[in-house]
């Protein structure tokens, strides 16, 4: 697979032609909803996670300049969030609770991308689903967990998840297998 | 072949991740395994799920904290010497201040009993008297305050400077001959017999005894003002006149250079010293330096 040609790999933007040189606020308003996202996925917690990714992009911001385009920005970026969560482990031992632990946890069987009802009902829907992945994924090992988000949620390939964790594509893979077979066994009606 | 838990190819298959003929053989089994089948519907269903999710945003609040990355590029932070030096620096002055608001606290009682109170016009208080416990600092402090805000008398105004215009070399008259420049003696320059020495001006608040050493005999001599200097004994060899005068001083090798410049620079002096009982001829000799250090009061 030839490597990408641009920090995105999205040729079509005038911005994505450079490899290096991209401002901060360019990689800011294109990964800061991914990077909160894996924030929120493995702290499980709203505001641990708004500390985490403060600090991620302090990190970033101070990291750019020495950036040379080896990997995709996405990934680098990746890259620096998982070193910070899996650091601020030691640090700050906060967990969400195991899945079934929540008072009225229901476990319902996956929901569906395209929910049709419109307006609130959709919206409900979503948090539903959001809450029910979220104590679904609190009950995974933390290697499992940003694994599974990262595949499954952002949509990084086998390789590019490999780069992020700094693992081998044969441990992504066995990693992914498992996360996906005990989420199936968690979030089973 | 399909391993035994065939949980990782149905993973891997769900991302196309499979090779060809891997794939092949998984529809096969999938065909006519409708427990696999379901096996894989489950995972498809939780990765359709987790998708679902990704369409969360980041809160306000987030944007608010990176408001200030976001204003301009980063700057490289000064090396932690710089910082440590800093720090030292603001540490010093805080103790500094510390220290001087400490020296102005309010005074036990007994210092404020005893402490006369300095009369409200006084222009120098430091300087009137005290019988009481006043530190000195107080009183340095006090007069040097009073000393600052007094207004100095106006100096009386200076006249205006001339303008200077610039000069060339002086004119000499014609048929005077240019004036020579004294040259210094050579190392080893004989001094005429009687001739008088060259006084030494002291500039520096340092002494060099210098002491000849030649047929048992100490001939002492002390250079005011003279760079200090010491070092291992010059071997020399000493002329002496019928008069028992030294005529001349010359190092006996000539593989120190430096003591061929201290006899040039120091040796002179000892030429034209009487040295009693020595009879007249070439000795040999050692010189030596010793560094003095001035009396009290002596310059």
């Amino acid at each position: 697979m030839d490597p990408p040609a641009t920090p995105w790999d999205l040729p079509a933007a005038p911005w994505h032609t450079r490899t290096v040189g991209l401002s901060f606020d360019e990689v800011y308003v294109r990964l800061r909803d991914p990077v909160w996202r894996l924030c929120r996925r493995l702290t499980g917690d709203p505001e641990e996670a708004l500390d985490a990714c403060q600090e991620i992009f302090l990190r970033v911001w101070k990291g750019l300049p020495g950036f040379r385009g080896e990997a995709k920005v996405e990934t680098w970026v990746f890259q620096v969030a998982w070193n910070h969560l899996r650091s601020r482990r030691g640090r700050k031992r906060r967990e969400l609770p195991l899945a079934g632990q929540r008072a009225g946890d229901e476990t319902g069987p996956p929901a569906e991308v395209a929910d049709p009802r419109p307006g609130p009902e959709r919206r409900a829907a979503a948090r539903e689903a959001l809450d029910r992945v979220d104590r679904a994924l609190a009950g995974l090992p933390r290697n499992q967990r940003v694994v599974v988000w990262l595949r499954d949620g952002e949509g990084l390939s086998y390789e590019e998840i490999a780069r992020v964790l700094s693992v081998p594509v044969g441990t992504v893979r066995s990693r992914l297998a498992r996360a996906r077979t005990a989420l199936r066994e968690e979030l089973k009606p | 072949m399909i391993p035994h838990d065939p949980t990782e190819w149905l993973s891997r298959y769900l991302d196309g991740d499979l090779d060809e003929a891997a794939t092949r053989e998984l529809e096969d089994r999938l065909d006519h395994d409708p427990e696999l089948r379901h096996e894989l519907d489950g995972l498809r269903a939780v990765r359709r799920l987790l998708r679902s999710t990704a369409e969360e945003s980041a809160p306000a609040g987030l944007d608010r904290l990176t408001d200030p990355l976001r204003m301009g590029p980063p700057q490289r932070p000064s090396p932690p010497v710089l910082r440590l030096l800093a720090t030292a620096a603001v540490l010093v002055i805080g103790v500094g201040v510390m220290v001087q608001l400490a020296r102005r606290e309010v005074p036990s009682p007994a210092t404020v009993a005893s402490a006369p109170t300095p009369p409200a016009a006084s222009p120098a208080p430091a300087a009137a008297p005290s019988n009481g416990p006043v530190h000195m600092a107080d009183r340095e402090l006090v007069g040097a305050v009073e000393h600052l805000m007094a207004t100095p008398p106006s100096p009386p105004p200076l006249p205006e400077p001339e303008a200077l215009q610039p000069v060339g070399p002086l004119p000499r008259p014609p048929g005077e001959a240019a004036t020579p420049v004294p040259r210094l003696p050579e190392a080893g320059a004989q001094r005429p017999a009687g001739a008088a020495r060259t006084p030494v001006r002291a500039f520096r608040k340092t002494a060099t005894r210098m002491e000849l050493v030649v047929a048992g005999r100490t001939v002492s001599f002390t250079l005011p003002g003279v760079e200090e200097r010491t070092g291992a004994p010059i071997p020399v060899r000493v002329e002496v006149d019928e008069g028992g005068r030294i005529v001349a001083l010359a190092p006996r090798t000539t593989a120190g250079v430096d003591a061929t410049r201290t006899l040039a620079d120091l040796g002179g002096h000892l030429v034209g010293l009487e040295v009693r009982g020595l009879p007249p001829g070439t000795h040999d000799g050692e010189l030596i330096l010793v560094p003095v250090p001035p009396a009290p009061g002596e310059w």
